[in-house]
């Protein structure tokens, strides 16, 4: 085992080391051990066998932030269940954009390791993931950080597709769940915040979330990094717009069905959003390990609406669109600054450290 | 708070709960309604993130009357006034 860790290659991405497929199916493997197992439905058992990884929640501030983004840009995923085990497996959006639908982001699947200083970002399991072509109407996720729309009761119905943007929203969720449950990596032990997240059905605990969402200043906890509340805010106002411009075009769209009304309340607000303060911002992108980070400017949440749809079908934005007005929030760039200075520092040290040896 | 959370929840998917019965007029007036308080409540929130955010004091409220306007403007309250 040591022997194959050391021969795993050492970046980005997480190397199999084993990987075993047992035979029987798992009714029959539960039926030898005599636990009862439905007749329908059945899965097949792999055995597989990784570096060990850290879970995301023991991390804080900037080494949490950067793993965290590397889960969402350009982690080399453990792909768990699927047929292969390649070396170079791109990450959540590249993935996505494959035609591979991880759809259950979550802080427990969200995982971590350490190599020379540098940390790993690794999203993990991909046991709920399915092909494009073969996206069943089955709802997938950990209730706690599923997307809103997933929640409501069509959600749960199976009568809302699972988009980009519903992954991408559970990565905030995750972002918000461990700043606001954990401290310097361990979990809070009062007034912790989201314990009936936990515990409550998806319908109630959507209700919640959606609460939150709109009351989350409320809830900023006083000792929390500045840096990092500045990051769970932006991209709950991120959500928060994004969540009003779907909903003003939907409720456009009703209006123009029934009669065509203009509403002029609609197009004041619109315009109101639109009209949002950028600044310059420095280039960010890392040594092309990701999709290129915000080369233009920073921006405000909201920067990129569009408030002009004529079908349903305009409601959406494009995947990349969505991700860029996160990424090009002020917080995740200062924190993206900061991780790659630190990252530079330590690859530094490490290159003159070999020198000497 | 359950109710308030699900009267957030209800604002923000009342066009899925439409009733197939209800007279359109007195339906525009309903959704309209509440998307002006949908706008009011994103309006207001890009404003006080503004102000968190910046750390100054920002008036966040509209004047009384101004409120009122909004609704009274509509086609289906203009139209049942008559």
């Amino acid at each position: 085992m040591e022997r194959d860790l050391e021969q795993a290659q050492p970046c980005h991405f997480d190397a199999m080391l084993r990987m075993s497929k047992v035979v029987e199916p798992t009714s029959e493997v539960k039926e030898q051990l005599g636990i009862p197992e439905p007749t329908k439905g059945s899965r097949v058992l792999y055995i597989l066998v990784s570096r060990k990884l850290q879970p995301i929640t023991k991390l804080h501030g900037r080494r949490f932030f950067d793993v965290w983004k590397q889960c969402i840009l350009c982690t080399w995923s453990v792909i768990s269940t699927l047929p292969f085990a390649e070396s170079h497996i791109p990450g959540h959006f590249n993935l996505w954009q494959g035609g591979v639908y991880h759809r259950d982001v979550s802080a427990p699947n969200m995982m971590w390791y350490e190599k020379d200083g540098i940390l790993m970002g690794v999203l993990n399991d991909y046991d709920l993931s399915s092909l494009a072509s073969a996206q069943g109407p089955e709802r997938t996720g950990t209730v706690p950080f599923m997307a809103l729309d997933l929640l409501t009761p069509k959600g749960q119905g199976g009568e809302i597709k699972h988009l980009y943007r519903h992954d991408l929203e559970s990565f905030i969720w995750v972002l918000v769940w461990v700043c606001l449950r954990y401290r310097d990596g361990k979990l809070l032990t009062f007034k912790r915040p989201f314990d009936d997240w936990a515990t409550k059905d998806a319908v109630t605990v959507g209700e919640k979330k959606v609460s939150f969402l709109i009351n989350f200043f409320s809830l900023k906890p006083k000792d929390l990094d500045p840096l990092m509340w500045s990051l769970v805010a932006h991209c709950l106002q991120v959500l928060n717009e994004e969540s009003f411009r779907r909903r003003r075009l939907l409720y456009n769209l009703d209006r123009a069905a029934e009669s065509g009304e203009e509403i002029s309340a609609s197009d004041e607000e619109a315009s109101e959003s639109d009209e949002q303060t950028s600044e310059s911002g420095e280039e960010t992108s890392e040594s092309g390990q990701e999709t290129s980070e915000s080369d233009e400017e920073t921006s405000e949440p909201g920067m990129e609406i569009s408030t002009k749809a004529t079908t349903a079908a305009d409601i959406e934005l494009a995947d990349d669109v969505v991700l860029r007005t996160f990424r090009k929030t002020r917080p995740w760039i200062e924190l993206t600054k900061l991780v790659k200075r630190y990252n530079k520092k330590i690859k530094k040290s490490n290159k003159k450290n070999k020198t000497s040896l | 708070m359950a109710v308030c959370e699900e009267k957030i929840f209800f604002l923000n998917n009342f066009l899925a709960l439409k009733p197939k019965d209800i007279d359109p007029l007195m339906w525009s007036l309903v959704a309209y309604c509440l998307q002006v308080l949908n706008e009011e409540s994103g309006r207001r929130w890009r404003l006080l993130f503004k102000q968190e955010m910046e750390g100054m004091a920002i008036a966040i409220e509209r004047d009384d009357k101004g409120f009122l306007d909004l609704f009274m403007s509509t086609k289906g309250w203009v139209e049942l006034s008559m």
